[in-house]
C-alpha cells in the first residue's frame, strides 16, 4: 500500500528537553496506526510536528511523497492532513453547524455546497440534532464528536486523532470506535493517540510505542503487548 | 445523498439577528427610515450626522475588532489621516474633497498594511499595543510638523467646492453622505456574515490554532480585514473633517476617539450586523443627554459603562437582550 | 563630551523610574496574562496621592512614599478582586476593555477631585542640584534613582527568597501547575495586581517633583510602560530594568540631539522597531 506519511529522524527540542528524538515513522494508506507511550513520551508533540502546529528542530516529514517539513499548518490542512486537539478547541460562539462549515469551506468555496457537505458530516457524526446549538453548550462527548466532525469536513487523507475516546462513557466510546472504523473504511488513513488500551489495541492495525521521545517498539498489537521493552517503559514510570 | 437545504441558508446558520435574507431586509428598512430623518427632525441634524457617521466608523472598526477579534485601540489614526488628507488637498491643491479622501484611503491602507503585517504574525497583545503607539506617534508628528499640518493649531476649511450643485457644508448633504457610507459599511458586515471570508475571520477570532488546522491563513486574512476596516474608517474621517470644518491633532488622533469606536461596537454587540450602529446611537445620543444634565462627565460614564458591559453583558447589549428574550 | 555624559546620566536616572513602571506591568502580564491599559493612570493616582499628603500633612513627598505605595497596593487588590477576578477566564479583549474602563473611571475621578489645572509641587530641593566633577545632577532625580534601586533590590529579594515570591514566580510560569501544587492563585493574582499598582504609584511619587500632576497624562505613561515591557520582553521582569534604562537614555539623547518636541516619539519609534525586528524583546522572554 502506498505510504501516506513518513518521518525521518524527526526531532523537536524545547530548551534543554528533547521531546521528540530521531523518530522514524510511517503510515500506509488505509492503516489505523496507534501511537502509545507513557505520559510525557512526546505523542502530542509528534502530532503537533506532523500537523504543523510546531516547527521541527531536525529531521524531515513527507506526506504522500512530498516533503512538508517547512510547510505552514494551514497549507498542510489544504494538502489533506486533519487533526483533533487533545485539549478541545471548538469555536465557542459559533453553532455546531457553523463549526463544521468552517472546515467545509476549505473544499467547497460556495456557501451552498459547503453547507450541504457540512450537513452530511453532521449526519454521519450523529450531530444533526445539535446543528443550531452553540458549540460551548455541548457536553464533553458532543465536543469530542465536533472535533472529529470539523476535521472530517476537510475530507482529509490523513486524520490525526488525539485522545478522542478518553472521558467518554462505554456507550459513547463504543460509538466513537465504530465511527473511526467507518472513517477508515471510507479511505482515510488514521493515526491515533489513546490511553485506553482496550480501544487502541482493538482498533489499530499497527502500533508504535514512544517513550522519552524515542520510538522503542513497533508492530502488531499482540507483538507490542508482549514486548518486554514496552512493559518496562510503562512500569518504569509508575 | 441528503437533500441540500434551499436558498443557501441552513436554519442552523441563522443564530443571530440578521443572518441571511431577513437581515438584508432589515438593513434596507433601517436605511430607508433613516433617509427620512432630515425631514422628521430638521433641528437635530448635527446629532443625526454624528450618529450616522460614528455608526459607519464603528461598523468599520468592528470588521477587525468584532469579526476578527483583533482589538485596535488606535483606529483614530485612520480618522485623522482621512480628515487631514482631504483637508490638505483641498487647501493646498484646490482639489475636490473626494480626491483627498482617496489619498487618505491610500495612506490609511498603507499604514494598516505595514503595522498589521508586522504585528499579526506575533502571538499576544502586540497588535493592540502597537495600535496605540502608531496613533500616538502620528499625533505627535502631526502636532509638530506645522508646515504640513498646521501643527497644534489645527486646520480649518473655509470653503468647499460644490458637488453636483450641493453645498457640502449643509448638514442635510452631510447626513446623506454619512448615510451612504453607513450603507457601504453595513453591506460589508452583511457580506461577512454569510461569506467564506467572514467565517474565516470568525474562526480566527474564536481559536486561531484550530482555524489554522482547518486551512485558514490567519495573517493573510487578518491583514485583509484590517485593510478594509482602515479604508472605511478613513472615508469616515474625511467626512468627519468636512463635518467639523475645523480640527486639530489632539482631537483627530486621540486615544479617546479610538476608545469610543471600540466601545460603540462592544456595547452594541461586536461582530454583529447592527451592534455597532446600536452602540453608536446609544453612546452619541447618551452623551448628548449627559451633556445637558451632567456636563463634562461623559468620559466617566463611558468608563463605568465599559466596566458594566464587560462584567454583565460581555457579548454586547444586543446579544444580551436577545438572550433574555429567548429565556 | 561632558554634555553627553550629562544627558546619558539624566536618561539613566529617569530610566530607573521607567523601569519601575515597566516591572509592574510586566509582573501583571506575566502572572495574570493581562495587559493593563490603566497602568499609567495608576501612576497618576500615585502622583495625586503624594500631592494630597504633601499639601495636607506638609510632609516631604519622598517620605510619603511608603504610604502612597500602601494606598496603591490596597486599591490594586480591591480592583482585582471585584473587577478582574470575575473575568479571569474571559477572552483577552475582556481584560483589555476592563482595564481601559478602569483607567477612564479613575482618571475622571481624579479630575473631579483635583480639578483640571496641572498641579506642581515645590519642595526645598525641586530645583536644587549637586555636582560630581563637571557633571550636574538634579537632586530630586538622584533621590528618585536611589529609591528606585532600593525598591528593585527589595523586590528581587522578595521574589527570590520568600515563599510569597516563589508562589508568584510559580504562578507566572504555569498557573495550572501552581494551582495543583497548592498555591492559591487567586490570592497571588490579587497580590500581584496590588504590587503592580503600588509600583506604578511609586513611580508617580518619584516623578512628581520634576513633573506636574494632571489626570490626562495617564495614557502617555501607560504607553511608556508598554514600551519598556516590550523592549525588555513581555513578562520578563528583569528585562524591564534594561528596557526602562534604554527608554530613559533614548528619550534623553533624542530630545537633546534631535528635537525635544518629539521626545515622546523616540520611545515609540524604538518600540515599533523592536516589534519589527525582535518581538521577543531585547532581553528575550523569561519563558515561552
Amino acid at each position: 500500500m502506498p505510504e501516506v506519511l513518513r518521518t525521518e529522524r524527526l526531532r523537536r527540542v524545547f530548551g534543554g528537553l528533547v521531546a521528540v528524538n530521531e523518530v522514524e515513522f510511517t503510515a500506509a494508506e488505509g492503516e489505523i496506526v496507534g501511537l502509545i507511550g507513557p505520559n510525557g513520551a512526546g505523542k502530542t508533540t509528534f502530532f503537533n510536528l506532523v500537523s504543523g502546529a510546531l516547527r521541527v528542530s531536525g529531521g524531515r516529514i513527507f506526506f504522500r511523497g512530498r516533503e512538508i517539513t517547512h510547510t505552514p499548518a494551514y497549507r498542510r490542512a489544504e494538502l489533506g492532513i486533519g487533526r483533533t486537539f487533545q485539549v478541545m478547541k471548538p469555536f465557542p460562539r459559533l453553532t455546531v453547524m457553523e463549526n463544521v462549515l468552517v472546515g467545509a469551506f476549505l473544499r467547497h468555496p460556495s456557501r451552498r455546497a459547503a453547507e450541504g457537505w457540512a450537513a452530511e458530516i453532521l449526519e454521519m457524526m450523529g450531530l444533526s440534532e445539535f446543528a443550531a446549538v452553540s458549540a460551548r453548550a455541548l457536553t464533553t462527548a458532543g465536543r469530542k464528536r465536533l472535533e472529529i466532525a470539523r476535521a472530517l469536513a476537510l475530507n482529509p487523507t490523513l486524520l490525526l486523532l488525539d485522545e478522542v475516546v478518553a472521558g467518554l462513557n462505554p456507550v459513547e466510546a463504543e460509538g466513537t470506535v465504530e465511527l473511526i472504523r467507518r472513517i477508515r473504511d471510507r479511505g482515510t488513513t488514521i493515526i491515533m493517540v489513546e490511553h485506553i488500551m482496550r480501544v487502541i489495541m482493538g482498533l489499530s492495525d499497527r502500533i508504535v510505542v514512544l517513550a522519552h521521545g524515542r520510538k522503542i517498539a513497533e508492530g502488531t498489537p499482540q507483538q507490542v503487548a508482549s514486548n518486554p521493552d514496552v512493559i518496562n517503559a510503562y512500569l518504569g514510570t509508575h | 445523498m441528503r437533500q441540500t437545504p434551499p436558498s443557501g441558508s441552513h436554519p442552523a446558520t441563522r443564530p443571530r439577528i440578521g443572518a441571511g435574507t431577513s437581515s438584508l431586509t432589515g438593513a434596507l428598512v433601517l436605511l430607508a427610515l433613516l433617509a427620512f430623518y432630515p425631514a422628521a427632525f430638521p433641528s437635530f441634524m448635527t446629532l443625526g450626522v454624528t450618529i450616522v457617521l460614528f455608526a459607519a466608523m464603528a461598523t468599520a472598526w468592528d470588521v477587525l475588532g468584532g469579526w476578527t477579534g483583533q482589538l485596535s485601540l488606535g483606529h483614530a489614526v485612520f480618522v485623522g489621516i482621512g480628515a487631514y488628507a482631504m483637508a490638505l488637498l483641498v487647501l493646498r491643491n484646490g482639489a475636490a474633497p473626494w480626491w483627498g479622501a482617496m489619498v487618505g484611503v491610500g495612506a490609511s491602507v498603507a499604514v494598516a498594511a505595514m503595522w498589521g503585517g508586522v504585528t499579526f504574525r506575533l502571538r499576544g497583545p502586540y497588535f493592540a499595543l502597537a495600535s496605540i503607539a502608531v496613533a500616538e506617534m502620528t499625533r505627535i508628528v502631526a502636532n509638530n510638523w506645522a508646515r504640513l499640518t498646521g501643527g497644534a493649531e489645527g486646520i480649518s476649511l473655509p470653503g468647499l467646492p460644490r458637488f453636483l450643485g450641493l453645498d457640502l457644508f449643509s448638514r442635510q448633504v452631510e447626513f446623506y453622505m454619512a448615510l451612504v457610507l453607513l450603507s457601504l459599511a453595513l453591506v460589508v458586515a452583511w457580506w461577512l456574515q454569510r461569506s467564506r471570508f467572514g467565517y474565516h475571520l470568525q474562526a480566527i477570532r474564536e481559536d486561531e490554532d484550530a482555524a489554522m488546522a482547518l486551512g485558514i491563513n490567519p495573517t493573510r486574512d487578518k491583514v485583509w480585514a484590517f485593510l478594509a476596516s482602515a479604508a472605511l474608517t478613513s472615508l469616515g474621517g474625511s467626512l468627519y473633517g468636512i463635518f467639523l470644518g475645523f480640527f486639530e491633532p489632539r482631537g483627530m488622533f486621540s486615544l479617546d476617539l479610538s476608545v469610543q469606536l471600540a466601545l460603540m461596537a462592544y456595547i452594541g454587540g461586536a461582530g454583529t450586523l447592527f451592534g455597532p450602529l446600536i452602540g453608536a446611537g446609544l453612546l452619541v445620543g447618551g452623551s448628548e443627554v449627559l451633556r445637558i444634565y451632567f456636563p463634562g462627565k461623559s468620559l466617566f460614564v463611558y468608563g463605568v459603562l465599559i466596566i458594566l458591559v464587560v462584567l454583565f453583558a460581555p457579548d454586547g447589549l444586543s446579544t444580551a437582550v436577545r438572550r433574555a428574550r429567548r429565556a | 563630551m561632558v554634555q553627553f555624559v550629562q544627558i546619558v546620566v539624566n536618561g539613566v536616572f529617569t530610566g530607573g523610574v521607567y523601569a519601575i513602571i515597566g516591572i509592574g506591568l510586566s509582573l501583571i502580564f506575566g502572572v495574570m496574562r493581562i495587559v493593563n491599559f490603566a497602568h499609567g493612570v495608576f501612576l497618576v493616582v500615585g502622583m495625586f496621592t503624594t500631592l494630597f499628603f504633601f499639601e495636607r500633612l506638609h510632609v516631604d513627598p519622598f517620605l510619603v512614599i511608603p504610604l502612597v505605595m500602601v494606598v496603591g497596593g490596597l486599591l490594586g487588590v480591591v480592583l482585582e478582586r471585584f473587577l478582574l477576578e470575575p473575568i479571569a477566564r474571559a477572552p483577552e479583549h475582556a481584560s483589555i476593555l476592563m482595564t481601559v474602563g478602569i483607567g477612564l473611571v479613575l482618571s475622571n475621578v481624579l479630575l473631579f477631585a483635583f480639578g483640571d489645572a496641572p498641579q506642581i509641587i515645590n519642595t526645598r530641593y525641586s530645583t536644587s542640584t549637586w555636582h560630581l566633577g563637571p557633571i550636574t545632577f538634579s537632586t530630586a532625580l538622584t533621590i528618585a534613582f536611589v529609591l528606585t534601586v532600593v525598591v528593585i533590590g527589595g523586590l528581587a529579594l522578595i521574589l527570590e527568597r520568600t515563599d510569597l515570591g516563589r508562589s508568584v514566580r510559580a504562578a507566572a510560569q504555569n498557573a495550572d501547575a501552581a494551582e495543583l501544587q497548592g498555591i492559591n492563585t487567586r490570592r497571588v493574582r490579587s497580590l500581584v495586581f496590588g504590587i503592580g499598582f503600588a509600583l506604578a504609584a511609586l513611580a508617580g511619587a518619584l516623578l512628581l517633583p520634576q513633573l506636574f500632576a494632571h489626570p490626562s497624562i495617564g495614557p502617555t505613561y501607560t504607553l511608556k510602560a508598554f514600551v519598556v515591557t516590550v523592549l525588555g520582553g513581555m513578562g520578563n521582569v528583569a528585562g524591564a530594568i534594561g528596557g526602562g534604562l534604554l527608554l530613559g537614555v533614548t528619550e534623553s539623547l533624542g530630545a537633546a540631539y534631535v528635537s525635544s518636541s518629539y521626545r515622546d516619539a523616540f520611545g515609540l519609534a524604538a518600540f515599533l522597531l523592536v516589534l519589527l525586528l525582535r518581538p521577543a524583546g531585547l532581553f528575550g522572554r523569561s519563558r515561552t
